[in-house]
């Protein structure tokens, strides 16, 4: 029965259940253990607490009795505190605590069932081993072990890292770190960056743990934190004050913190970022800090840091802004002499970073993995690096790494070697001849270039032409490289210079190496000279010239010239002619010879020019034009078919006072035309050419010619005179220009003619452009005069005759002729206005004989009619229908009679322009302002009137008698009285219109002295004259000007008074005025004033 | 006779103190012009405070009324050589960390200290010429500038010059005071220290 297990079991537990009835029955004894509690660290242990009370019995045990499912016998311990490390197991846990007396009596016993999911996992508190700082990069380094080996499989955990700072410890981060567990202890490690110098305060780390175990079921907590580790302290009483962090180097934009730590019993009194303070931030009470944002870039000595300390102390740091390094461009990687490898690059954005915080660089080769540092000159931004060429290794890939404090960059290159072969400047260059024809070149490249064949340019220059050869040659360590140079011209300066590269693969040229200069050595002249021979007149002597050979043909430098003649191949005489002659005379003694010519130089004689002496006859040689072509001068003739050894032509030039130089320039017997061109030649000068042609036995001349380079316009006018003049033409002649003086071919004369007067126009025609210029053009050279007709008599002409070529009108020269009177004309425009007077006259007479009655009883009648006056019609017209002389007339203007008032005074002497006309009392004015005036006449203007005075007859005349007198307007106008002789009449008597002209100007003044009659002399004055301008005053009414103007201004003397007859005739309110308050005139105001008045 | 043999000595020293002055002055020119492209490649302030800068000779005189010319003149003389190390260290330091590419500001610290060499040997000369002989280099154990910040670098430069300006000043005026003195003892030997 007990071997079935399962039987077994169930004892088992119906044991145990009975035992904890037992014990259950128990509870209630004070030393009862009870809430248990189980822990477990490693999954492996757990450790159980519990609670019991021991006051009194001291020396209490327990006895724990355990039983996990298998195996089921219990497992006791005993322990004397309330704890006990009991096996974990899976599932659940049967755990007996019995308390024990010290006499080991039972007191109290209780069971437990423990399930796992009372059982809580906390790890064990780790501990860290290490904490280190990096001050330059504000960093901690955190060390610990996982303590691994406590669990016996690989588990996750999890590590909280709490950073504190300041005294107070407040948290500045708390950072989860994953990891797992292998089974075996390992060292964690772990860092972090502060945003603050850690120089700036104090930094403490604890850290704690949590295993994630997935197959327990009970609680999982967080271990207990680890002990607190302090980073170094700066901040707690420093030796003396600083600012953090020192001479670092960040970004641009980097947002960066600075502390000041002083002293204790200081304070800071302000933090500076280069110029700007900032606000302080505190840390401790020794350590204060300033935050500042996105900084620019530095200057090369940095930006300073300034704490300024109380009391009076400086502190400060400086910080170096700038960039990381960009990516070198362009990197470019050949060599010079398969020696060593050079790269260059670019180095790409200024780092704004000097000195030990500039980038360096470093060139690394991937194939052979050596790496070289490279050294860069900042000074002069040079940025290349040299690495060495091995011997088996073509293709080399390099990197080039760039690094600074704030990162690195890199650029990378292949490259073969043999394809990038960019050769030193060749050195040692030297040219050298032994002939007339070639050179020797060499000179010296350094480097090894066994494997390549290079290929060299040499560059061959000389004054007037340029060429480069090209030369392959196989590649040597070096070594010297030669070269040869042919087909050079004898006595040839040339420059050498030469530049080389690699052959196969093309890649650079060289530098041109410096350039050499060569001279080849002589070589015999390569022809004979250009020669040609004169005879003298007289034919005893020959001339022979000879032209200098080109420097391409001379070969060096011509020393003589020889000159040989010869008959039937045997020479006769023989010159050497030294440079610079090139002609010789030669007397022939009657005989003719062949001529030989040779050049001669160092090297040799050239082949001789031959030419013979004899000259054939000519018959009616003829002169020629030649045509100018601007640049030369074109020349053709007839070919001749008798030439058969082609044409010569020989010219002149003669400069100054030196014999004209001969020149010729000889051409095939097939040429028909040529244009000569020399520099000799000037425009506007005649060359007279001689054309040769040579026969089998000698040189004829076959034609003369005449040109020009360029024709001018010719440079004088034409010397002309007048011949001849009558009324009505002129004959001019002129005389011929000189032919130096024509600078062309004359193509003929313009005449030019206008009227004009000496000295009345200076300038030309042309420039005048008169309408009545004519113009003939005289196109027959061999014609010397002109008549010129049709012309005006006694009327003075300009003339103006120049002359002119194909290239243009000459200047001019003028002549003034006056043409003789035209009697004849003159008769006849005397003659004729007297025959028609004469004739008209008669007319009249007979006209006037036969209606002589009619016009005497028109004209003169016996009794004259007034009505049949034309006079009188005249005047009536003019006051009753002509409007425009509403000045004139008069309303009413038919009363034109004249009115005597009865006065004894004297009658009344009409004069010119005084006409008195007497007015009824009814128009005098109201007022009456002088009435007793007896004398006093009022005169009503209308002229021209004809007044019949009748008036008392003066005393010494018979009364009753009358006068008519009859004045036209014309008079009235005229002046009867001479105003210094009788001023008195003019003040007194001479009321009335006064013609404006007659008024004397200084009246108003002499008014003003007679001011005790000036109101009367107003009142009576009617129409005031204008031209007294002292009254024409313009004020405005209410200048004060105004109001103060003398009372004379009430009449108005306004200029527009000719066509009113209210101004002229004052009205009678104006004269009653005390104040006239407006002597300007103004129709407004003279309108708006009235009313007032 | 004697006054003869005895008078090119007075005018050797008048004409030596008018050179040392002279110098005196133009290094006093240089170095204002210095200070003012000094201050600004360094990026401080002239007004700063260098209270907290020392191993600067100070032109401070505590005692000018009781020195001989003697001491006066070594005094200027010590000065002048410290300051030839001091401007020295300063060139080295802005070549090699503070203005590496600005080779014209260092031509004009350049061109200071070789003033201030002339100016020591002409003092020294001086000091002979008044039968003092030339007192010996008393070698200046500068700091080390490997343990000074940037910052401190920038702060001893400008104290090196500002102070190098004043005992130009002062050295004026001690030269005029010796060539009083040597104008006062007429042509007697100035060799022997006077007390002023």
């Amino acid at each position: 029965m007990w071997d079935n297990p399962s039987l077994r079991c169930l004892l088992a537990i119906a044991f145990l259940h009975l035992l904890s009835l037992i014990y259950s029955q128990e509870t209630g004894f004070p030393e009862e253990p009870g809430n248990l509690k189980c822990i477990t660290h490693d999954l492996n242990r757990m450790i159980c607490s519990w609670d019991a009370t021991s006051s009194a019995n001291l020396g209490l045990t327990y006895k724990i009795c355990y039983t996990n499912s298998e195996p089921f016998s219990p497992v006791c311990t005993e322990t004397e505190g309330k704890r006990a490390d009991l096996p974990v197991a899976m599932g659940s846990t049967n755990i007996q605590i019995t308390t024990l007396n010290a006499s080991g009596t039972p007191l109290a016993t209780e069971t437990f069932v423990l399930p796992e999911e009372n059982v809580s996992l906390i790890p064990f508190t780790p501990q860290i081993l290490n904490l280190s700082a990096d001050f330059s990069t504000y960093t901690l380094y955190l060390k610990w072990n996982d303590s691994g080996s406590v669990f016996q499989h690989e588990l996750d955990a999890s590590w909280q890292i709490q950073i504190l700072y300041k005294e107070t410890m407040e948290t500045v981060t708390l950072i989860n770190y994953e990891s797992k567990l292998t089974g075996k202890d390992s060292i964690l490690f772990w860092n972090w960056t502060s945003d603050i110098p850690l120089e700036c305060t104090s930094y403490y780390v604890k850290i704690r743990c949590y295993i994630n175990e997935l197959y327990f079921t009970g609680r999982k907590e967080w271990s207990e934190w680890s002990p607190v580790r302090t980073v170094p302290e700066k901040d707690t009483k420093p030796n003396s004050a600083m600012v953090f962090p020192q001479d670092k180097v960040v970004l641009v934009g980097s947002n960066v913190t600075f502390c000041c730590l002083y002293n204790e019993g200081k304070s800071v009194k302000f933090m500076n970022y280069g110029s700007e303070s900032y606000p302080l931030l505190r840390l401790s009470k020794w350590s204060s800090a300033i935050k500042v944002q996105n900084v620019n870039a530095s200057i090369p000595s940095g930006t300073n840091i300034l704490c300024s300390l109380v009391p009076d102390d400086l502190e400060g740091t400086v910080l170096f802004v700038g960039y990381a390094p960009d990516t070198p461009q362009n990197l470019n990687c050949e060599t010079r002499t398969f020696i060593t490898i050079t790269c260059s690059w670019n180095p790409g954005r200024p780092t704004a970073l000097y000195t030990k915080r500039q980038t360096k660089y470093i060139l690394f080769e991937r194939i052979s993995r050596e790496k070289v540092t490279c050294k860069v000159d900042e000074l002069n931004e040079k940025h290349h690096c040299d690495f060495p060429v091995h011997a088996n290794q073509k293709i080399y890939n390099f990197t080039l790494g760039a690094s600074n404090p704030l990162g690195q960059a890199e650029s990378s290159l292949l490259i073969d070697v043999n394809q990038r072969v960019h050769l030193e400047t060749p050195d040692k260059f030297t040219v050298s001849t032994n002939s007339s024809t070639n050179a020797h070149l060499s000179w010296y490249i350094p480097g090894n270039f066994i494997k390549i064949r290079l290929l060299c340019q040499i560059e061959i220059s000389n004054s007037n032409s340029e060429q480069q050869l090209n030369v392959s040659m196989a590649g040597a360590e070096n070594s010297n490289y030669r070269a040869r140079v042919d087909a050079l011209h004898p006595y040839g300066t040339y420059t050498f210079r030469v530049r080389c590269s690699a052959s196969e693969y093309f890649w650079r040229w060289s530098k041109w190496s410096e350039g050499k200069k060569l001279t080849t050595l002589e070589a015999p002249p390569a022809r004979g000279p250009d020669i040609w021979r004169q005879r003298s007149p007289v034919g005893e002597t020959l001339t022979v010239f000879w032209k200098p050979l080109l420097l391409s043909e001379a070969n060096g430098i011509i020393l003589s010239h020889e000159v040989s003649c010869y008959l039937r191949e045997r020479m006769l005489k023989a010159y050497e002619v030294p440079v610079p002659l090139n002609s010789t005379e030669i007397k022939l003694g009657g005989n003719d010879c062949l001529i030989s010519v040779t050049a001669k130089n160092r090297a040799g004689s050239s082949p001789p020019s031959r030419i013979t002496s004899v000259d054939l006859p000519s018959d009616n040689v003829k002169t020629e034009l030649a045509i100018a072509t601007g640049n030369g001068i074109y020349i053709s003739w007839h070919s001749d078919p008798n030439v058969t050894c082609g044409y010569t032509l020989k010219w002149c030039i003669s400069s100054g006072s030196e014999p004209c130089s001969v020149d010729w320039e000889m051409f095939p017997s097939n040429a028909i035309d040529a244009v000569i061109k020399s520099a000799l030649f000037q425009p506007g000068v005649r060359y007279n050419f001689s054309l040769y042609g040579c026969k089998h036995n000698g040189y004829q001349l076959l034609q003369n010619i005449t040109g020009y380079m360029k024709e001018l316009p010719p440079k004088v006018a034409p010397n002309f005179t007048v011949e001849e003049t009558s009324s009505d033409s002129i004959l001019v002649k002129w005389e011929d220009i000189p032919v130096e003086d024509c600078q062309g071919f004359l193509k003929g004369y313009i005449l030019y003619f206008a009227k004009g007067e000496k000295g009345s126009s200076k300038t030309s025609f042309m420039e005048e452009g008169s309408p009545e210029l004519t113009v003939k053009n005289i196109t027959d050279l061999t014609k010397k005069s002109l008549r010129i007709l049709d012309l005006q008599g006694k009327t003075s002409y300009r003339l103006d005759l120049r002359a002119y070529t194909v290239g243009g009108i000459g200047p001019s020269k003028d002549l003034y002729v006056v043409t003789k009177e035209n009697s004849v004309g003159l008769i006849i425009a005397i003659l004729i206005p007297v025959a028609v007077a004469v004739v008209l006259g008669v007319m009249t007479s007979i006209l006037c004989y036969q209606k002589r009655e009619w016009i005497k009883e028109t004209f003169y009648p016996d009794i004259p009619n007034p009505e049949n006056s034309k006079a009188l019609q005249f005047q009536k017209n003019i006051c009753e229908g002509n409007t425009a002389l509403k000045t004139l007339e008069m309303n009413p203007c038919t009363p034109n009679s004249v009115e005597v008032v009865e006065t004894r005074s004297t009658v009344l002497k009409i004069e010119d322009t005084e006409i008195i006309s007497p007015v009824a009392d009814s128009e005098l004015p109201e007022d009456g302002s002088d009435p007793g005036t007896g004398s006093h006449v009022v005169v009503s203007y209308c002229p021209p009137i004809i007044e019949e005075e009748i008036s008392s007859p003066p005393i010494d005349e018979p009364v009753g008698s009358s006068q008519v007198i009859y004045i036209d307007i014309q008079s009235m106008y005229q002046p009867q009285v001479n105003p210094e002789e009788e001023p008195e009449i003019n003040f007194v008597t001479t009321a009335g219109y006064k013609p404006q002209m007659q008024l004397p100007i200084n009246n108003t003044m002499k008014m003003e002295s007679h001011a005790p009659t000036e109101e009367d002399l107003d009142k009576t004055a009617g129409y005031r004259p204008q031209a007294n301008t002292n009254v024409w005053k313009l004020d405005s009414p209410d200048s004060p000007v105004s109001i103060q103007s003398n009372n004379e201004n009430r009449s108005f003397g306004s200029p527009c008074s000719i066509n009113s007859r209210q101004f002229l005739i004052p009205p009678k309110d104006y004269e009653d005025s005390p104040t006239p308050n407006n002597t300007g005139w103004s129709f407004t105001h003279f309108f708006q004033n009235k009313p007032n008045d | 006779m004697a006054s003869a043999e005895q008078s090119p000595v007075p005018l050797q020293h008048r004409s030596l103190c008018s050179r040392v002055i002279l110098l005196a002055r133009k290094i006093h020119s240089d170095v204002a012009s210095l200070l003012e492209s000094y201050v600004e490649r360094q990026g401080l302030d002239r007004t700063i405070s260098l209270d907290s800068v020392d191993g600067v000779p100070a032109a401070a005189m505590e005692q000018g009324g009781e020195l001989t010319v003697a001491e006066r003149l070594d005094a200027n003389l010590q000065a002048y050589r410290a300051f030839q190390v001091l401007l020295g260290e300063v060139l080295e330091e802005q070549r090699s960390h503070l203005t590496p590419l600005d080779t014209d500001f260092h031509a004009s610290i350049q061109s200071v200290l070789l003033q201030v060499v002339a100016l020591a040997c002409q003092l020294g000369e001086l000091l002979a010429l008044l039968g003092h002989g030339r007192p010996a280099w008393e070698a200046a154990s500068p700091e080390d500038p490997g343990h000074r910040s940037l910052f401190e670098m920038k702060l001893q430069g400008l104290k090196v010059l500002q102070e190098l300006a004043h005992w130009t000043v002062r050295s004026v005026r001690d030269l005029r005071q010796v060539a009083k003195h040597s104008q006062g003892s007429g042509a007697a030997h100035g060799g022997q220290a006077q007390k002023e």
